[in-house]
């Protein structure tokens, strides 16, 4: 498992293993995707991995102009958009506006039931993989198990969260038939808001 | 049917495991004192650092590194103010150069309330260059000299810039690598004043 604020050196540029594993859990949620589509023999299968991955980059667009859109005096200085990006809430407003483009694709195009399931399945297993790698120190821990910082045990908070959501992914595909409309998506939520329930208490 | 039984048995297993866990936890807190550990992220103590201030170097030669008047620790300067905005730069890097007008704009704001200090990580830079840079920028907050790398490394640094917002605690309440514009000291003081309440 690797520090979320370490970095490592790709020739000109800095990578903090952060960025590395968000792109490292795109990648796996992309192609768990695919296979999810696959699987269920959906006809609009290509346009609803297009709508993906134009939402993955609206995302990215947005992470990458939030200071501009905070600040829009920036826009005068073209150099700028070499130096900011990200800040303050920037994240949730880059999977806001994401999750917001591909949901209005599925509902202006009428796509089934599956393409919900499908994007909800996506970003379940993207976050499951996402905290296998990263680091998320919780507080001060009873238990043995754990991080050792300075002595002390921190919970290891990234792994209860990829532990509870790969087990919500698989009660789901195991539990729920792909046929009930809605069922998974409805499930998978439900399944990630109890884990973020049960890990609260552990958290910083 | 043995399959969706085993997956609901384990999945609530779980469940009552973590609501196990989470009443030993309570217990826990009930007892424990130790602050919370030092380390450069988001919810924990800031780690310590104690430099000189950029051009009294050869002070530091004669000077116990005690002496407050040359050193800069961090417990002092959260004593004196509400909290503080640590900045990690390089006179060579052009994120810094946007930055520290931010930063500038932001101490004339908050300067009464929270303190502003750049840390020069002059292991990657040069003293005269990292001096030069302050005069050129008319920088009015403080600014200190990290000639070993050794605080840098303990923040994460580089990459550079890397700006550290502090509640009064010790807490890191905002971390931002790159560069800062205006929007976003205002926002990262904003954290950090409510993190502290």
């Amino acid at each position: 498992m690797f520090n979320p604020v370490e970095t490592f050196s790709l020739g000109p540029f800095t990578v903090s293993f952060e960025m590395l594993f968000m792109i490292v859990s795109i990648g796996v949620g992309y192609g768990g995707m695919i296979i999810y589509l696959k699987r269920n023999q959906i006809p609009e299968r290509e346009k609803i991995l297009d709508a993906f991955i134009t939402s993955v980059i609206i995302g990215v667009l947005t992470y990458k102009l939030w200071p501009f859109i905070l600040q829009p005096s920036l826009l005068l200085d073209p150099s700028n958009f070499i130096y900011y990006m990200g800040g303050p809430y920037a994240f949730f407003a880059a999977a806001t506006f994401s999750i917001a483009y591909y949901l209005f694709q599925a509902l202006r195009k009428k796509w089934s039931h599956y393409a919900y399931d499908g994007f909800t399945f996506t970003i379940v297993l993207a976050s499951a993989v996402f905290y296998l790698f990263v680091k998320e120190f919780g507080v001060a821990s009873p238990f043995a198990l754990g991080f050792y910082v300075d002595g002390i045990v921190h919970h290891p908070v990234n792994l209860y969260r990829s532990w509870l959501y790969f087990l919500v992914l698989l009660t789901c595909l195991g539990i729920v038939p792909n046929s009930k409309k809605y069922g998974r998506t409805f499930v998978l939520i439900i399944g990630v808001i109890i884990s973020v329930y049960l890990v609260s208490p552990f958290t910083v | 049917m043995i399959l969706k039984r085993l997956l609901l048995f384990i999945l609530f297993l779980n469940i009552g495991l973590f609501i196990w866990m989470d009443l030993e936890q309570r217990k826990f807190e009930v007892n424990y004192t130790q602050e919370t550990a030092s380390m450069p992220q988001v919810g924990f103590q800031a780690p310590n650092f104690s430099l000189i201030e950029l051009g009294r170097e050869e002070e530091s030669e004669t000077t116990d590194s005690t002496d407050s008047a040359v050193y800069v620790d961090l417990p002092t300067i959260l004593s004196e103010k509400e909290g503080a905005v640590i900045y990690f730069w390089t006179s060579w890097c052009p994120f810094c150069e946007a930055s520290v007008r931010a930063l500038e704009e932001g101490h004339l704001i908050y300067g009464d309330e929270l303190a502003f200090v750049g840390i020069n990580v002059t292991s990657q830079d040069s003293l005269r260059a990292a001096q030069t840079f302050v005069k050129e920028h008319n920088v009015s907050f403080q600014m200190i000299a990290d000639e070993t790398g050794i605080v840098a490394s303990t923040y994460h640094v580089p990459p550079v810039p890397a700006t550290f917002f502090i509640n009064q605690d010790g807490v890191i309440a905002h971390r931002k690598v790159g560069g800062l514009t205006t929007r976003e000291v205002e926002l990262g003081i904003s954290v950090l004043k409510r993190s502290g309440e």
